[in-house]
């Protein structure tokens, strides 16, 4: 199987004006991603996430290394015509609408007028801007911008998306739909790549991660096999009485086993919020999408 | 390098649309025609032929320098606010090509240069109309005469100048002559009398101050040997002499010469192939209105270009200095080249006069050391070699006299920006090929 992204050793030295080097950003990274995977890369502030994916989009020129996207180099514009970009921060043309700036990106994938509206159409009903595509983008919310940022980075139906910091600005209810979404382009055989501060989310819905710090690699590997305590286990109960609990901690301790914590069950407050939303029926509904093999009502 | 129609013409409506929804099309052209109605504060104190040129005089200034700060603005913040606001990023994760973008946006805002061009010419032109319309039969008729120069040039008993054989001249007190000869001419393309426009270099072999002199031009026509004369006893070095003869010279051959010599004995004529010019019989105004508004376009293209080009490795404001520096220099062109070659001159002068007596008192006029002065014109020649001389684009030369701009002067000023042009576009495009957008 070809990787869909691969890195060899792939480094980024920021050097000033004068060609003097200023900053390495990215200190050799090795990577792979393969078709219909999820992968997510963590770290704290500047620790050259968004420069990987500047270096992968052909932004910028690496120092170092090398890097493949779709088995092509990055700065290949034919690759681009199969990949969707959603960038850490959206500045789009102010003074269009969202209707005419899915248009114009849509153009630079040489779709025709058709094929254009179908898509923007789509796009802009799931993501709720229906209300809102006449409008020109600097009337819009944070969110709302972010929104059509998603549209654009999706119009051509890419086979590889890359999403920086896709759920940041957004709320709640739009984090999860983010989430959905990214899990409904894995279903459909797609790759996404993304980076994230909220690891709770990186840790749900990708497959393989790696942890960057200062440019360096420091983990790299399925998110399973990097959580797991192989010493550790968790178990979850429902309707257990406290009798109950209390025999088969004794078992556990005649087996060897050291008690660590035995306590409720919390739910997150993430279900809280969104069921609380839910039940007051403000309009502001949430469905949860189809499990895999369900059938979507 | 993959570049499309299609992509390309994307960037260019983008940029466009812009232009449009910032109504700065709208503002521009409204202050235009406030600013070109201003004019009419001046008809009380001036003649109809007077307020014509006013108009004239003073659409195209405004013409020029609107045009130049609108398109020097938007052209140099377009690029760096591409960069600066992060929007490349978009731009750059989709199929199109960075050199595209420069290209795009030079596209748009070289279509933007010329709607902002016609639409003031029409408001001028139309303006015009409605003024003329309310004047009445004293306001002048609006024409434009094309020049027609000679098919030949020659000397008779008069020679080349050694250092540039297109120039002949004519020493005075002679026989000898420069003649123009036009070839089948055709009556009905003239009006009853042609007018005929003369710029004659003066000088003296014995005297390099001399400037003026007697001159005495003959009109013949060969076939029929009519002649006409015209003398003038102290004509200016370079100054127009313009007279008129009558049509009926030309006969049915079409041919016709016109012979300058100098009357005073220690002086002499010279010129070239365009010295003397004769006049067609008025062409369309406002079509030859488009074809001079077409000489302004191509200047504000250049300045368009450079603009752009430099907003590619430099912040905005930067971009707009540089612009506008062009913009002077292009305008100062003859002036800077004439002082290049005063100080030339002067020098050459120190250098022969070096060992004798007198080199050891010569000093250049300022008294600066002659390796400063040598820099200084070194330095201005090459940065005149990059920028064009605007005179050529500047259609008040033509306007304000009634004289139309033919295909070849369009042409010619054309194929001189056409490598400035090509030059900076390239320029552009390579330093878009290698750009860091991070
Ligand atoms: N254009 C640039 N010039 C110089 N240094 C840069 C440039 N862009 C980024 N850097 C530096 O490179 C390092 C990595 O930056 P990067 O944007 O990749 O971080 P990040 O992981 O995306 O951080 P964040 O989580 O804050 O988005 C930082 O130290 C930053 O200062
Ligand atoms: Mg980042």
């Amino acid at each position: 199987m070809t990787a869909v992204i691969e890195t060899s050793a792939l480094t980024k030295v920021y050097k000033d004006f004068w060609g003097r080097p200023k900053h390495k950003a990215l200190d050799q990274l090795s990577i792979r991603i393969d078709p219909g995977e999820v992968f997510g890369l963590i770290g704290p502030n500047g620790c050259g996430k968004t420069t990987t994916f500047k270096l992968l989009l052909g932004l910028i020129f690496p120092t170092g290394g090398q890097a493949t996207v779709l088995g092509k180099p990055p700065t290949d514009v034919g690759v681009k015509a199969r990949l969707g970009f959603l960038p850490e921060e959206s500045y789009l043309y102010h003074w269009l609408t969202a209707d005419e700036t899915l248009d114009f990106f849509g153009r630079l994938f040489h779709l025709d007028r058709a094929t254009r509206k179908k898509r923007a159409d789509e796009l802009i009903e799931r993501f709720g801007l229906a209300h809102a595509r006449k409008r020109q983008i600097r009337e819009y919310s944070k969110g709302m911008t972010r929104r059509v940022g998603f549209c654009q980075a999706l119009i051509n139906d890419p086979d590889l998306v890359i999403f920086d910091e896709p759920t940041s600005g957004l709320d709640p209810i739009s984090q999860r739909q983010i989430k959905d979404l990214i899990l409904d382009l894995k279903r459909r055989g797609k790759t996404v790549l993304l980076s994230s501060h909220l690891l709770g989310d990186v840790q749900d819905i990708c497959d393989r991660i790696a942890i960057l710090h200062q440019g360096q690699t420091k983990k790299y590997g399925a998110v399973r096999d990097i959580l797991v305590q192989r010493d550790s286990i968790t178990m979850t109960f429902k309707d257990l009485s406290e009798q109950g609990r209390r025999r088969i901690e004794d078992l556990a301790r005649a087996e060897g086993a050291r008690l660590v914590r035995s306590e409720n069950t919390l739910e997150t407050l993430e279900d809280v919020f969104l069921r609380t939303v839910q039940e007051s029926g403000d309009g502001l509904t949430y469905r949860p999408p189809a499990k895999e093999g369900e059938e979507r009502k | 390098m993959t570049t499309s129609w299609v992509r390309l013409w994307a960037v260019a409506s983008l940029t466009l649309k812009e232009a449009l929804r910032r109504r700065i099309i709208f503002f521009v052209l409204l202050l235009f025609a406030v600013a070109l109605q201003i004019s009419a504060a001046f008809f009380p104190s001036l003649n109809m032929i007077g307020r014509l040129r006013v108009m004239e005089s003073h659409s195209l200034s405004i013409t020029g320098l609107f045009t130049a700060i609108a398109v020097l603005f938007l052209a140099a913040f377009s690029l760096p606010g591409d960069f600066e606001q992060k929007r490349v990023y978009y731009l750059a994760s989709k199929p199109l090509s960075k050199p595209t973008l420069f290209l795009g946006r030079l596209l748009g805002f070289s279509i933007l240069v010329t709607l902002f061009i016609a639409s003031m010419g029409l408001i001028t032109v139309g303006y015009i109309r409605i003024v003329k319309l309310l004047s009445g039969d004293a306001f002048p008729a609006l024409v434009a005469y094309p020049r027609l120069t000679a098919s030949e040039f020659e000397a008779v008993k008069g020679q080349p100048i050694p250092a540039n054989p297109d120039k002949l001249f004519a020493l005075g007190g002679g026989e000898a002559t420069l003649i123009w000869h036009f070839n089948g001419l055709r009556a009905a393309d003239f009006p009853d009398r042609i007018s005929v426009l003369a710029k004659i270099q003066i000088a003296s072999p014995t005297d390099g101050y001399r400037s003026s002199g007697a001159v005495r031009f003959r009109v013949l026509n060969h076939e029929l040997k009519r002649q006409s004369e015209k003398i003038l006893p102290q004509l200016n070095t370079n100054e127009e002499a313009e007279f008129d003869i009558s049509r009926d010279i030309l006969g049915t051959g079409g041919d016709l010469s016109i012979g300058v010599s100098c009357l005073d004995s220690d002086g002499l004529v010279a010129g070239v192939r365009n010295s003397v010019v004769i006049y067609h019989r008025s062409a369309n105004f406002e079509l030859n209105f488009a074809r001079g508004l077409t000489l302004a376009l191509l200047q504000s293209l250049l300045v368009t270009a450079l603009t752009l080009m430099a907003s590619t490795v430099l912040s905005a404001p930067i971009s707009v200095l540089l612009g506008i520096t062009l913009y002077i220099m292009g305008n100062l062109h003859g002036y800077v080249l004439e002082g290049a070659r005063d100080i030339d001159q002067t020098l050459d002068q120190i250098k022969a006069a070096q060992g004798t007596e007198k080199g050891e008192q010569m000093h250049t006029p300022e008294d600066l050391p002659p390796w400063v002065l040598r820099l200084s014109t070194l330095s201005s020649r090459a940065v005149l070699k990059i920028v064009p001389d605007f005179k050529r684009f500047d259609f008040s030369l033509w306007l304000l006299k009634d004289r139309a701009v033919s295909w070849e002067e369009l042409g010619e000023a054309a194929a001189g920006v056409a490598p400035h042009f090509l030059v900076l576009t390239l320029l552009g495009v390579l330093i878009m090929s290698f750009k860091d957008f991070g």
